[in-house]
């Protein structure tokens, strides 16, 4: 894996990336991607601090726990 | 190959309708905040009820409408994500399109989250044609600047696409149209919805093929089960186990052979191919005008999502929420601020005007008349007592809990449709993490703030079994109104001065509160081992004004199933008491030597721990496990007395013993409807009874340490 591509939950905050992988367990996995957090997909972090990491992703609001977002691996766009 | 077209598209409604009262069935379906319950509500206005998915736990709301002369009966679908069988809702929702095979299925698509609509329609359309797409809040969209061409979507999914808006009711019209041609066969798709699944292709065609020779699942179209089968969908996997050995081991070959290719859990490349086709589709039909603007009311996720400030506004709206419903109903605790103030007569007021005191009165009216009809006409003997002492309390016990119940719904309600209860979730998640639970169990803890039942019911929004089963089981510890009920009038009877009385209050809601947190952390760990920390996942849905409508008809709803379910046993058990409490093995009439007390007699030796050897308090608590009112209602029974405070006050208790008391009556069970609940969610006796003996075990430990530490100390 390339040195762009890193945790989700280490992105700064209004920072936009590219989904690569989903590497969590089986059942949030299938969760997160039928809510649209599919590889290939834009991100846009919205709030990355102590609590859930908020993201934008085609047009809704999403919270997602930081255990989780620790699992999903994201290109960064400059 | 020969394709099984004919389970895609035979919705002709499974028997004629007439037979049923009605011309057509129509389903409703769309993922969570689409909209769906106000257009539901829209279309069906008062009609609407809320049922049961037979033998299932998962409320069906029904409901009627005419159009042209037609009678449409709609049937909501719960709100769900995808079609997998991963949750109770999402396999009643697919599996009354299979087995009822409605005239028309009415997707709603949320045009402020469009893309993630289509994938939910998409699964639709494998499954059957006969769909009429409804886009919600197009309205709104626009004004961002989203543009859809209907037109060419109508051509590309084959089915009729029309543009609403649920809450201004525009679009309608043509809408009620739509469905009368697709019920009737004029619109609609024959043929069956395919997308490219590219590589996978192969391998579905093998176990049609697997299908087709062992004549599996007939009633489903035969690619859309050889989807399920190759998601993952446990519900085919397990059926096909049972049913044809053979089957299921060729099956799991050829998805063992999908693994080993592509090194992925299918299911993931199957969602790929979904988005990678609905992208397609959606670039080609619809365009999107930038139109950047921060509105004002996104200001506020900036304080209701920061980590320090979040908790404590969310605090905010919860505690006042909680204290605005208390207030209503009992006048607490604005009473105890106007008694510390000085200000007794206000105080007064306020309870004598709580909802909870006004009930109260006007059945206590209602015995008197019937006391003074009977002393007019010289009636006497047990029919009069049993009218009195109880039909007429059961029934206002009852009651007394209704309007309660119904307001925390409609405050909850106001939460839930604005927007705001998703980012409450966020706020607490932080906390609730430490003991192995998600921000969203928020909601359930602050329905049982009102009533257990409701929040019970509440933790189906949870991710995980383990999560979901520990909140359950442990639900019962969150006082609910039917105990601060019990809690206010011990305390005022117990305890003397407002500020003692608020602080003995207070405690009682701080020890529930940490017993659930540290009990959680203990039962899901130890007793469901879970392994990793359960995540949060949820949609923060943008923010709206409520629609007054659709929070009276949810809470009306909520409330109405409340007093059903809880309001026949609370009612049937206040009989009972009285029964009990009525007759015994002599005819003296006396309560002390009646069956009830006989009972409870043998029970006293318990309560000697707590320093209380008297056979009342062992009686009340016998019935207060139905309702915990009764706890009171069973006090003044045995006591005589009338008015329930000079009844306890009477029992004459050390401040010591009131206060171990008060923890035994608030924990030691939880009330029959709770137990009931905790056994339809759970459908595990073993886990039902482990629930009560929790209780019962915190409840007996918790009430003797405090006794024995206070006489410790030095207190009796």
């Amino acid at each position: 894996m390339s040195e762009d591509v890193i945790p989700l939950s280490s992105m700064p905050e209004n920072s936009k990336g590219i989904i690569e992988e989903l590497s969590g367990g089986i059942g949030l996995t299938r969760r997160l991607m039928e809510m649209g957090l599919v590889p290939g997909t834009e991100v846009e972090v919205v709030q990355n601090n102590l609590g859930p990491i908020i993201v934008r992703i085609r047009g809704i609001t999403i919270a997602i726990g930081r255990g989780m977002a620790n699992q999903i691996f994201v290109r960064k766009v400059k | 190959m020969k394709m099984n077209v004919m389970a895609y598209n035979s919705g002709k409604g499974k028997e004629n309708g007439h037979s049923k009262g009605y011309d057509f069935l129509i389903a409703l379906a769309a993922q969570p905040n689409a909209g769906k319950t106000t257009l539901f509500n829209t279309l069906t206005g008062k009609t609407g009820y809320v049922g049961n998915w037979p033998g299932k736990t998962v409320e069906r709301m029904e409901g009627t409408f005419v159009h042209h002369g037609k009678i449409f009966h709609v049937i909501d679908l719960p709100g769900i994500y995808s079609l997998s069988a991963l949750t109770l809702e999402e396999f009643v929702s697919r599996e009354f399109i299979v087995d009822e095979q409605p005239h028309a299925v009415v997707v709603l698509l949320d045009a402020e989250a469009l893309e993630r609509s289509f994938y939910f329609l998409l699964q639709i359309l494998e499954l059957m044609g006969k769909v009429v797409v409804a886009i919600n809040k197009y309205d709104v969209a626009q004004s961002k600047g989203l543009h859809i061409n209907t037109e060419l979507l109508e051509n590309e999914l084959g089915v009729p696409v029309v543009t609403i808006s649920a809450i201004k009711k525009t679009g309608l019209g043509e809408l009620l149209d739509r469905i009368v041609d697709v019920a009737e066969g004029r619109l609609g798709r024959q043929k069956e919805f395919k997308i490219e699944y590219g590589p996978l292709e192969h391998y579905i065609n093998r176990i049609e093929s697997v299908l087709a020779e062992y004549k599996l699942f007939e009633k489903y179209p035969r690619r859309w089960v050889a989807l399920r089968i190759i998601e993952g969908d446990i519900y085919f996997i397990k059926e096909i186990e049972e049913k044809n050995r053979e089957a299921a081991e060729a099956i799991v070959e050829i998805v063992k052979e999908i693994k080993n290719v592509y090194k992925k859990d299918p299911v993931e490349l199957i969602i790929l191919y979904r988005y990678e086709f609905l992208n397609e589709l959606i670039s080609k039909t619809t365009e999107m005008v930038r139109i950047s603007e921060k509105r004002l009311i996104e200001k506020l996720d900036n304080i209701l999502l920061n980590p320090y400030s979040g908790p404590i506004l969310s605090s905010l709206i919860l505690l006042s929420m909680i204290f605005l419903a208390f207030i209503i109903n009992t006048g607490f605790p604005l009473n105890y601020i106007f008694i510390s103030l000085g200000y007794e007569s206000i105080a007064e007021y306020i309870e004598e005007n709580s909802l909870s005191a006004l009930i109260s009165k006007i059945f206590s009216v209602i015995a008197e008349y019937f006391r003074d009809f009977a002393a007019t006409y010289n009636i006497q003997g047990w029919p009069l007592d049993l009218v009195i002492e109880g039909i007429i309390p059961g029934v206002g016990s009852v009651l007394t809990f209704l309007p309660l119940i119904f307001i925390v719904n409609v405050l909850m309600a106001l939460l839930e449709d604005s927007g705001l209860m998703s980012r409450i979730a966020v706020s607490f998640d932080r906390l609730l993490k430490k003991v192995g639970l998600t921000g969203k169990t928020i909601f359930p803890l602050t329905l049982s703030l009102g009533c257990n039942v409701p929040g019970i019911m509440g933790t189906r929004i949870l991710e995980t079994d383990e999560e979901r089963l520990s909140a359950i089981i442990l639900m019962p510890l969150i006082i609910c109104q039917a105990r601060l009920f019990v809690l206010l009038i011990m305390v005022s009877a117990l305890f003397t001065g407002a500020i003692i009385q608020t602080f003995v209050t207070a405690s009682i809601y701080i020890i529930s509160l940490m017993l659930f947190l540290l009990f959680n952390k203990i039962v899901s760990k130890k007793v469901f081992k879970q392994k990793e920390e359960p995540e949060l996942i949820i949609e923060l849905s943008s923010y709206h004004l409520p629609s007054l409508r659709v929070i009276r008809w949810i809470s009306w709803e909520r409330s109405k199933s409340y007093i059903i379910k809880a309001g026949t046993l609370i009612f049937l058990f206040s009989i009972i008491l009285w029964v009990l409490s009525y007759f015994g093995p002599s005819v003296t009439q006396n309560v002390n030597e009646s069956y009830g007390a006989i009972i409870a007699k043998t029970f006293t030796p318990a309560l000697s721990m707590i320093g209380i050897d008297d056979w009342i308090i062992p009686f009340a608590l016998m019935f207060g496990w139905v309702a915990k009112e009764i706890f009171i209602t069973a006090i003044v029974v045995a006591t005589g007395k009338i008015n329930p405070i000079e009844a306890v006050a009477s029992l004459s208790l050390t401040p010591l013993q009131s206060y171990a008391l008060l923890i035994l009556v608030m924990f030691y069970s939880p009330c029959l409807a709770a137990f009931v609940t905790v056994f339809n969610e759970t459908r595990s006796f073993r886990l039902t009874l482990f629930s009560a003996i929790v209780s019962l075990l915190i409840g007996f430990t918790g009430s003797i340490s405090v006794y024995w530490i206070g006489r410790i100390l030095g207190y009796n």
